[in-house]
């Protein structure tokens, strides 16, 4: 009996007392773990139609290690950018979707011959 | 009341241990285990993404203290636990079923990470064994060392399939009837190296005195996950050979599974030499579905034969099984089980299987 209150106690411990910060997010304006997963699920994943494996090192999710993080980074910041401008001009908000379609890279016009 | 009472202190000494991943969440999300999991293999602990999936796409409900939860303290430590309690009764035609309820887990697990180092440990508190592994990781691969369990299959969270360590209560005597991954078996001194390749995880590994005292296993298995079409697929190969003797076990697994919106489907197959006398073969295979948040209906058919000679030996099993996630951290399991077999012999009748699963 001794043994399961223990448990019981360490596992009221563990979910009443620990919270983490967010690492190493520096563009996206979420204040909780929670927020970007779901942002990332749902938006930029769908979007680009590809696995979380694309732009994070799995076993770290915070590094930037891998370039195409630093692209996505780079790209969020210039939606972010275009959103605002659009504000102004009363157009709705854009996301990766407008130009990616659900693929990694944006299909381009045949070129002129 | 005396026999309940023997049962229930066998099931604590020799059933409780550490169990192992559900990779059918995997398949779902469409890459590796440890996507959700802090160990490379998956299971145990789970990392960030882990528990916010567990929140967000495993249960019906999720209170409102638990939304900011992220199970990290001080930056760098993470503690967790599973606890399971299952029960067990069983009916043949007319006759009374006996149940049994008994702790089938108690794990507590830790993890600490710092830039390209990792500890993990996780202490199975019934059976009071440690299991450890110490992790180097240079972009995306790493060597492990400790006190661990070979990486093999699909490493189901559920060890009473065949293709794990089989029936604990024997319906053909004195017949082998699962693969040796027995809940039983303490963590062994163990060394591992692997790799993750966009949507892939290869592994091998090299482990001492699992399956024995004497016994050296060496290990590897390759997993894949991408996209078939409007499916998310995974297929992946297995592989161990004990090397201490030269009619040593040989172990070949081939597992995949396919999933699109609420239905999956896993499967996979080992094939061992020399696990009883001559060639054994163990298959699984499920089908879930989804059908709300929170809740889910399965059914699964597993096969057994001992010895591919003889298949009178041969065993196939049934289980009809709804999974209730009623908010995080907490897993309802119901089955329905029945096991026919190949030879002559009457069936034991019908199995009634309850599984309460609290993680953190």
């Amino acid at each position: 009996m001794k043994k399961y209150i223990i448990i019981i106690g360490f596992m009221l411990s563990g979910l009443l007392g620990q919270k983490s910060e967010l690492k190493n997010v520096k563009v996206l304006p979420f204040t909780e773990k929670r927020e970007v997963v779901k942002y990332m699920k749902s938006v930029v994943a769908k979007e680009l139609g590809v696995k979380c494996s694309f732009c994070h090192n799995m076993t770290d999710y915070a590094s930037d290690e891998k370039d195409h993080k630093k692209v996505a980074r780079e790209m969020m910041v210039m939606t972010m950018n275009a959103n605002k401008t659009m504000k102004d001009l009363n157009f709705h908000d854009i996301s990766c979707w407008v130009c990616h379609r659900g693929n990694k890279h944006p299909d381009h016009p045949p070129k002129k011959k | 009341m005396r026999v309940t009472a023997y049962r229930f202190i066998f099931y604590i000494l020799f059933l409780s241990t550490h169990l192992w991943a559900i990779p059918r969440y995997a398949l779902e999300s469409g890459t590796s285990c440890n996507l959700c999991h802090v160990k490379p293999g998956g299971g145990g602990l789970r990392n960030d993404y882990g528990i916010i999936y567990g929140m967000d796409d495993l249960s019906a409900k999720v209170p409102q203290q638990f939304e900011s939860y992220s199970g990290i303290i001080l930056n760098h430590i993470q503690f967790g636990g599973d606890v399971r309690i299952q029960s067990v009764s069983r009916s043949k035609g007319e006759t009374p079923g006996d149940l049994a309820i008994f702790p089938m887990q108690a794990n507590m697990q830790m993890a600490f990470r710092s830039n390209q180092f990792s500890f993990q440990s996780e202490f199975a508190l019934l059976r009071k064994d440690m299991g450890f592994q110490l992790g180097y990781y240079v972009n995306s691969n790493y060597i492990q060392a400790g006190m661990g369990k070979p990486s093999f299959g699909l490493n189901l969270a559920d060890h009473t399939v065949f293709t794990r360590g089989g029936n604990m209560r024997l319906v053909q005597g004195e017949h082998r009837e699962g693969m040796p991954f027995s809940p039983m078996l303490n963590h062994a001194p163990f060394i591992a190296a692997g790799r993750y390749i966009e949507n892939g995880h290869l592994s091998v590994g090299w482990s001492q005195g699992y399956f024995s005292s004497d016994s050296e296993s060496f290990f590897a298995r390759g997993a894949h996950y991408g996209v078939l079409g409007s499916f998310n697929r995974m297929i992946g190969l297995s592989y161990l050979q004990e090397n201490h003797d030269p009619n040593g076990l040989k172990m070949m697994n081939i597992f995949g599974g396919l999933s699109r919106g609420s239905i999956s489907w896993l499967g996979e197959i080992t094939v061992a030499d020399n696990l009883v006398e001559g060639r054994s073969v163990a298959s699984y295979s499920e089908l879930t579905w989804g059908v709300k948040p929170g809740w889910n209906v399965s059914g699964r058919l597993d096969f057994f034969d001992e010895n591919t000679d003889y298949t009178k030996d041969a065993i196939r099993r049934t289980t009809f099984g709804l999974n209730y996630v009623p908010f995080p951290f907490v897993d309802i399991k119901f089955q329905i089980r029945s096991s026919q077999l190949w030879s002559n012999k009457a069936s034991l009748g019908v199995e009634y299987l309850s599984q309460l699963h609290v993680w953190f």
